[in-house]
């Protein structure tokens, strides 16, 4: 059975290595309706690591949907896609690139990979924040979402 | 008595000379009378140069008197006649005793008679020798049983013996075994005395062998009895006449034979015109045997004209004794025939008839007639080949290959280099000389291919000049095979594309230069304004943040201040996306392909759906065609187009955005799409294509400037130009080229 959030939080894992990226991630996340547990790793590795409760992470939860940064180090956003392309209790987690460019997003979208939707980290805050918005009304309250294995 | 009878002379003379009788005879020898005789002295009878002698003699004999000859035989006796003349004597001395003393009787014969016979005969001998031994024919002389009695030097040489050796041999032996029955009944008939004389011919040996021909004149010499007692025979040498009878036997049956197989009418005729000799080809054509032909005249088989015609041409041979040949057309039967007139002379140099040869050349003539339409078309062909060669400034070569030779057309001598040669001929190992190292396999392949079979390549290489230089050569040719397939001939043009070849080289580098340069400002333009995008980001996200939080804090000048720095990052970002794009018009470099015009314009519909909805705007267009070119960029020109055409509307004047295109007679489209907005003063209608370069500042209209550098980028790249025009009554015109889709 899909599930559905009505006032149930959300958990969001945030890929990001930048910090200044999180805090308006969260500052946006935090604007929208839905009540969100955002955890934040720093690179594909860690992501890898959260999503398998390896390591610091094992008491981590199921994210409900991840927000990918595309360019960090040791493992950026294409090489995490890369990697977990082929296990299919990762890839069904709806994933949500953040890209600074459309450029990224061709390149992305050119490599095939399981990505969900894109969304480009825009210069004005009140339309990221709209946009986060947007993408939580939209994952979170109309589509249906995989049940968590 | 005794004395007087005596035939000769007697005289009896004293012992002191003194002639005391003489006889008759004496009377005669000597012209005296006896009575002028007696009593005178014996020395009246000798000459006066030998007196002196005969006293001594007489002296001497009467010292010993004896019956002997007189004198010695030193000398002559001479005598002395009365009238004067001495003569030769022969005397016999009988002493005689008389009563008075020795007296002698001297008997005298007269020699002179005798002598002159002997002379005679001697000189009879002489000739006889010289007519005989000197003779020209052969001479011999047998015995009635056939035995060489003599014979001449000419026999001698003419069968080859000395005279010694041809005694030796038998008369049968050196005759030819088939003529010797005719020589035994010669010999018979001539012996029985049936003939006297006879001639005819026969073969004798030579003693070398080899058997010649003679004619032999055949005479007996009959004694009294009619018995013969010598055969004479004179033989003459015939066979060089035997020969030269058989060479003229020879050469007639020859002449006879070129004369009736000769094609031409060939004749001979007096000065009268009339024929003495003709051949059968010209007997036939008047329909007559060549007997018949003999003593006729021409005028009696052809018409009078052309006769006296002839007859004229063979007066004129006989006057000026000049050979003649014409050409002339037969009236009726429209032939044409070479005639050849001559004179035929005698020892006198004197005309003494015509010969004619006449030979139809109807066909010669017409062959003559195509070789000069050939010869006229083939020089024709060979002088528009020549300009063509010329003027194409094109190397020729043709290569005959079992000959092994090329010839080499003037250009590829010179392109070459090559020795002169002065038929442009040169043997084909030239052609392995003449290549780049590098480019001699492409070379190779060419003539490997042309080789196979029959067959036409194009290629390119380099070639060596003489002097060492290489240069570009496009090769066109093609290779010809004979029944059997196998190629013979090779026949192409080279042209020198230096210069082709140069720019090509000189684009080549340039185009790798262009894309390096390209590339790298694509690069650096994208990792410029993404790297760029980063920190512009953090400025404007975190002001606005600021803003947002803060806003209590600050105060209105304060929230003024952060609105202008947001503001300024925004326009940043939007420049740099601006920039980006324009950037990344082409990078790809995807490749063209054929673009529905149709799709892209809904797809650009689709995209500014908000923006036509807001300005209710209409949008009209025919069907589009489709065009060569990238999908995607074509969508960005279109969108940005129309964009532009509903962003700068009147202000309450819903935009009308009309689409239109022709199609050019070069197989280019026209595209327009023309508006009713605010329009464009021609003076800014080409800085608006150039990058952030704008009309109106940013709070009257939106932009960065970058739409139509965008637009101008891609129909360039799409290999077509744009440009706007005034729309009347006002508005825009936006017109752009393209290339229709092949």
């Amino acid at each position: 059975m899909a599930k559905k959030f009505n006032g149930v939080p959300a958990t969001i894992l945030l890929v990001e290595d930048n910090d200044a990226d999180v805090i308006l991630a969260e500052e946006a996340l935090g604007d929208g309706k839905i009540n969100n547990r955002i955890y934040r790793v720093r690179d594909g590795l860690e992501a890898i690591e959260f999503l398998d409760r390896k390591g610091e992470f094992e008491n981590a939860p199921r994210p409900d949907i991840i927000l990918l940064d595309l360019n960090m180090p040791r493992m950026d956003g294409r090489e995490f896609l890369e990697t977990i392309k082929d296990d299919g209790n990762k890839t069904s987690i709806p994933i949500i690139v953040l890209t600074t460019s459309e450029a990224e997003e061709d390149v992305t979208r050119s490599y095939g990979l399981n990505v969900n939707c894109y969304i480009r980290k825009p210069v004005d805050f009140a339309q990221f924040a709209s946009v986060v918005t947007s993408i939580e009304h939209f994952w979170f309250t109309i589509v249906s979402l995989p049940e968590s294995s | 008595m005794a004395v007087n009878a005596s035939p000769t002379g007697m005289v009896l003379v004293d012992s002191a000379g003194t002639i005391q009788l003489v006889n008759d005879k004496t009377e005669k020898i000597f012209g005296y009378t006896s009575s002028e005789l007696l009593g005178e002295k014996i020395e009246l009878l000798i000459p006066k140069h030998s007196r002196a002698h005969h006293s001594n003699l007489s002296k001497n004999y009467f010292k010993k008197p004896s019956t002997r000859e007189m004198g010695d035989k030193s000398a002559d006796l001479l005598g002395l006649k009365k009238d004067g003349t001495e003569f030769p004597t022969e005397i016999a001395l009988n002493p005689v005793q008389a009563e008075d003393g020795k007296h002698v009787l001297a008997s005298i014969i007269d020699l002179s008679e005798s002598k002159h016979r002997e002379k005679q005969i001697e000189e009879y001998s002489k000739l006889e020798h010289a007519m005989v031994e000197d003779a020209p024919i052969g001479i011999a002389l047998t015995d009635s049983s056939g035995n060489w009695l003599r014979v001449n030097s000419a026999l001698c040489d003419m069968l080859g013996y000395t005279t010694d050796e041809l005694f030796k041999v038998d008369f049968y032996q050196i005759t030819h075994p088939d003529d010797i029955s005719k020589d035994k009944e010669t010999i018979e008939k001539l012996s029985r005395r049936e003939i006297d004389v006879t001639n005819y011919n026969k073969r004798y040996q030579h003693k070398d062998g080899h058997y010649f021909w003679i004619n032999i004149h055949c005479s007996a010499v009959y004694n009294d009895q009619g018995q013969a007692d010598y055969y004479i025979g004179q033989i003459l040498n015939i066979e060089k006449q035997v020969s030269a009878e058989r060479t003229l036997k020879t050469l007639e049956s020859q002449f006879k034979a070129y004369l009736d197989n000769s094609p031409g009418f060939i004749s001979l005729k007096d000065t009268e015109h009339r024929y003495i000799l003709a051949n059968d080809t010209l007997a036939d054509r008047f329909g007559v045997s060549r007997e018949e032909l003999i003593g006729k005249k021409i005028r009696d088989f052809i018409d009078d004209m052309a006769a006296s015609e002839i007859e004229e041409l063979e007066k004129a041979v006989i006057a000026t004794g000049k050979v003649i040949t014409r050409e002339g057309v037969q009236k009726q039967s429209n032939r044409t025939a070479l005639s050849t007139i001559f004179p035929v002379r005698d020892e006198d140099n004197t005309v003494i008839s015509i010969g004619t040869i006449s030979i139809d050349i109807t066909q010669i003539k017409e062959h003559e007639e195509q070789q000069k339409i050939h010869a006229r078309q083939l020089a024709e062909s060979e002088e528009r080949f020549h300009y063509a060669v010329t003027a194409s400034n094109a190397g020729i070569f043709d290569w005959d290959i079992p000959a092994r030779q090329l010839w080499v057309s003037d250009r590829l001598v010179e392109m070459l280099g090559l020795p002169e040669t002065e038929n442009n001929r040169y043997a084909d190992t030239y052609l392995t000389q003449v290549f780049h190292p590098r480019d001699e396999e492409i070379a190779d392949r060419a003539k490997s291919e042309l080789l196979n079979s029959a067959c036409e390549i194009n290629t390119e290489y380099r070639m060596k000049h003489q002097s060492g230089d290489y240069f570009w050569v496009e090769e066109s040719s093609l290779s010809v095979a004979d029944n059997n397939g196998e190629v013979t001939r090779i026949v192409g043009t080279l042209t020198d594309i230096s210069d082709r070849k140069d720019a090509e080289q000189a684009l080549k580098k340039y185009t790798k230069d262009l894309q390096r340069s390209n590339s790298e400002l694509e690069q650096f333009a994208y990792v410029a304004s993404h790297d760029l995008q980063e920190p512009l980001r953090m400025v404007a996200s975190f002001t606005d943040l600021l803003a947002k939080r803060y806003a209590d804090k600050l105060d209105e000048k304060g929230l003024e201040y952060i609105a202008y720095s947001v503001d300024g990052a925004k326009r940043m970002q939007k420049l740099i996306n601006d920039l980006l794009s324009y950037s990344r018009v082409g990078r790809e470099q995807k490749p063209f392909e054929e673009v529905d015009l149709n799709q892209v314009l809904q797809d650009a519909r689709d995209n500014l759906l908000v923006l036509i909805n807001d300005k209710s705007a209409d949008i009209s267009s025919p069907v589009l065609p489709t065009v060569f070119g990238d999908y995607q960029e074509l969508l960005q020109l279109i969108q940005n187009l129309l964009s532009n055409a509903l962003k700068y509307a009147r202000t309450d004047t819903p935009p009308v955005i009309s689409i239109e295109y022709k199609q050019q007679p070069d197989r280019t489209m026209v595209f327009s799409i023309a508006d009713n907005g605010i329009g464009i003063e021609p003076e800014f209608s080409e800085r608006i294509f150039v990058i952030f370069k704008r009309l109106h500042g940013k709070n009257e209209y939106d932009g960065t400037g970058i739409g139509l550098a965008i637009c101008k980028k891609i129909v360039e790249r799409h290999g077509g130009k744009i440009w706007v025009e005034q729309n009347q009554p006002e508005g825009s015109v936006f017109k752009f080229t393209l290339a229709a889709s092949e």
